[in-house]
């Protein structure tokens, strides 16, 4: 796409930013991260429908953050992240320079043969990027209203389940967990120093790959995202073993809404449920 | 002479009726759209129609994590106790690249210490490869040196003949024996089906010059190229898990007060806690240097201890990774680099 | 002689008011039942839930935690934020096929000896009707 080209090109040769992230082609369906540091470096930068990564990751990296300014090829679904990692002071709004993409939705599926369409793209209600520096691309189709409450078919499906289906459901689906971490390296979410499962004083989760190992790590993975997930779908991507991990995500993103009336990621001012309460929460469960 | 042909059914039923016994026999299935090679019991349906499985076969050989000790405390005091022996395995499902793979590993397993863990197991298995028919932009075992039809390290090889049946051929005298064991399951043919379309070497192209490669890693450790060909990368360890040279591991101790459990478990260098030192220092601190790790081991430092790279050219890496690193590509770039003299 | 089975309960409570409220259960020497670990927390905001699997990872056939009531936290607030850490928790549990049953929430102040004697009777009751939970003690099982 020239747009984007020009104007990183721009960007690089003026000094306002000194690295952009962006995406390149790598394949008939195959897009990847692309780091452009210099502006004839910048010819490769692509956008389409294959573009499903959310760079938002790469900015909580000590590289990145030593940058003097950064610009981020973002889908509107992208700028969700980085929404929450502004709020929560892990980058700021002047460290970076959003190239806000207009985006048709984007292709789920593994290469090389990619053809569904994006669950999250279903329920995008940020078509058009909600805030950028600057905005590229042709007009999309529109998005879904911002005050739609979303529900998942899938997570419907799971939560009519009874409890002992879900249990031997999730068993299956966690066993075939190899713990390499690529939901957590991928999730741009997670950016803690130290993770808790590479914690060994107290060793809070077994590191070895079995099911109470797996289990464990999965319900924290989850917990912690919990407020937090802006629904991209990368953790569930990049997986290695196919787990169904947007499942749990997805849960308490409805949990969150129904309870707390928060959808994270739209809002720089928001405070995340998980950070505040309100006196008179929902608490008949508690005796 | 004739060949000896066998078909799916037949290899079906042979693996299922394996999988009765005290044999443990590994197959690829199908899971989620994707294949995996798994242990099977004689139930499980076997997936053949799949180009090559996400994960490699070090799984059945090399587990992802092992009991090595076990032992129980009581008033009398320390009572080890056994580990059970390990089970003979058929080991169905590989291609050539992951063959050759467990000759590479074998060397590191029987190197200073002897892990009879790995080397019993090894030395239990058979391993049944089917040759390619197919290949994707990620392979690369031609540039190594291997084929597509390879034989290293099999003990029978499958080459297919039809969709339906492949010819059998024995590699070693355990892959005879094994073969004339189960014989009933095998058929003579005079006459293979000429028609079946298979790969060759040469469909594979050469990606780059594999000797290139060690000398342009020791004398360009700090270069600048590392960052912008790993910069990408975010550190998991999707590729080394799937990889089928990749060994290491880490030891950990789960005790309770009355008893206690030592694993074997996979670890990868590629992790930030890896190299992590007591002291928080980690003097593989950016993203760059532990991926610069996992190429300079695999294609120098064990080249050093062994004499053989550390990489079968099974791809398996690159098709895996969500932030799109393509080891044959940096491959590639570092040997033009070495054939122009660039740093 | 076979011995019969007794659930194993975990109670995690607070410094300033539950374990307070089971000390005077104990100093006015109201009975309840044996089947009870009590482990002190300084505060309900402090039960992480890894508190809660790893009690029923371990061998726990029944979790309760209890903390202040509402505007009784000495630290103010730490109880509003674990209510609303345990409203998502218990959503991911739900999800998961993790038998809610077993994990019982309660606020029980340091004047409410009977509350809490009566609360883990009436727990330990049910648990043990519900028999053990062998889910979670399969999975450490599994890993021994």
């Amino acid at each position: 796409m020239k747009e984007i080209i020009e104007k990183a090109k721009e960007l690089l040769s003026q000094g306002t930013v000194d690295l952009v992230i962006g995406y390149e082609q790598c394949g008939d369906k195959q897009c990847r991260p692309l780091f452009v540091q210099k502006p004839e470096e910048a010819d490769k930068l692509v956008f389409n429908e294959f573009c499903v990564h959310n760079l938002a990751t790469y900015l909580t990296r000590p590289e990145v953050k030593q940058t003097k300014r950064v610009a981020i090829v973002a889908k509107g679904c992208d700028i969700r992240a980085i929404v929450n990692l502004i709020i929560e002071n892990q980058s700021t709004r002047e460290h970076v320079y959003i190239i806000g993409m207009n985006c048709p939705g984007v292709v789920s599926g593994k290469a090389p043969n990619p053809t569904k369409p994006h669950t999250k793209c279903q329920t995008c209600k940020v078509r058009t990027p909600q805030m950028s520096d600057v905005t590229l691309g042709p007009t999309p189709p529109e998005s879904i209203p911002m005050d739609k409450t979303i529900t998942h078919p899938d997570v419907e499906e799971l939560k009519k389940k009874t409890r002992e289906e879900k249990w031997a459901f999730w068993r299956e689906q966690l066993s075939k967990c190899i713990r390499c971490y690529a939901c957590r390296q991928a999730c741009p979410m997670c950016y803690c120093n130290r993770c808790i499962v590479d914690l060994n004083t107290p060793q809070w989760i077994d590191t070895r790959s079995n099911l109470r190992g797996n289990l464990d790590w999965n319900i924290v993975r989850a917990y912690h995202l919990s407020g937090r997930c802006i629904d991209c779908g990368e953790c569930e991507r990049v997986c290695p073993a196919n787990i169904p991990l947007m499942l749990l995500n997805r849960t308490l993103q409805e949990e969150v809404k129904e309870k707390f009336d928060f959808e994270s990621g739209y809002d720089l001012e928001a405070c995340p449920p998980l950070t505040v309460f309100e006196k008179d929460d929902h608490e008949n469960f508690i005796r | 002479m004739a060949e000896l042909i066998i078909n799916r059914d037949k290899l079906t039923q042979l693996l299922h009726e394996i999988a009765g016994g005290e044999t443990e026999v590994f197959a690829p299935v199908l899971k989620e759209e994707a294949t995996y090679i798994t242990k099977i019991s004689q139930d499980t349906p076997i997936h053949y129609d799949f180009f090559i499985s996400v994960n490699s076969v070090k799984e059945a050989i090399f587990p992802r994590y092992e009991p090595i000790l076990k032992y129980k405390i009581d008033q009398e005091g320390v009572k080890l106790e056994d580990i059970p022996p390990m089970k003979p395995i058929v080991l169905f499902g590989g291609h050539p690249c992951d063959a050759a793979s467990l000759m590479v590993m074998e060397k590191l397993f029987g190197w200073d210490y002897n892990d009879h863990f790995y080397q019993d197991r090894r030395n239990k298995t058979i391993v049944i490869t089917l040759a390619c028919n197919e290949f994707d932009k990620d392979c690369f075992c031609t540039s190594l040196g291997y084929s597509p039809h390879g034989e290293v390290g099999s003990d029978i090889v499958l080459e297919s003949i039809s969709k339906e049946a492949w010819k059998a051929k024995a590699v070693t005298d355990r892959g005879k024996e094994f073969i004339e064991k189960h014989n009933t399951y095998f058929a003579a043919s005079d006459k293979p089906d000429a028609s079946f379309k298979t790969i060759g070497d040469k469909d594979i192209p050469v990606g780059f010059d594999k000797d290139a490669v060690k000398p342009w890693i020791k004398e360009n450790f700090e270069s600048e190229e590392w960052q912008k060909l790993t910069s990408k990368c975010w550190s998991c360890a999707a590729c080394t898990y799937v990889c089928p040279t990749c060994h290491c591991f880490d030891i950990t101790d789960d005790a309770s007060m009355w008893s206690g459990l030592r694993t074997k478990n996979w670890d990868a260098c590629t992790m930030p806690i890896f190299t992590l030192h007591a002291s928080q220092h980690n003097p593989r601190e950016a993203y760059y240097q532990r991926y610069r790790q996992r190429i300079a081991h695999k294609y120098s430092y064990y080249v050093d201890l062994f004499k053989v790279i550390s990489c079968t050219g099974c791809g398996r890496c690159s098709r895996v990774c969500g932030a799109g690193m393509n080891i044959l590509e940096i491959l590639t770039r570092i040997s033009s680099l070495a054939k122009k003299g660039g740093k | 002689m076979e011995e019969k089975w007794e659930p194993t309960i975990i109670a995690f409570v607070c410094n300033w008011c539950t374990y307070a409220g089971a000390d005077l259960a104990g100093t006015s020497r109201f009975k309840y039942a044996p089947n009870v670990r009590i482990i002190k927390t300084p505060c309900t905001g402090r039960i992480d839930p890894m508190f809660i699997l790893s009690a029923l990872e371990r061998g726990a056939d029944g979790v309760i935690v209890s903390g202040c009531h509402p505007n009784d936290c000495h630290y103010n607030e730490g109880n509003f934020n674990a209510r609303r850490k345990y409203i998502m928790f218990r959503a991911l549990l739900t999800q998961l096929g993790v038998d809610l049953d077993r994990v019982t929430f309660a606020w029980c102040s340091a004047s409410e000896g009977i509350k809490f004697a009566g609360l883990v009777t009436e727990v330990t009751d049910r648990i043990r009707k519900m028999g053990p939970y062998t889910e979670f003690k399969q999975l450490n099982q599994d890993a021994r």
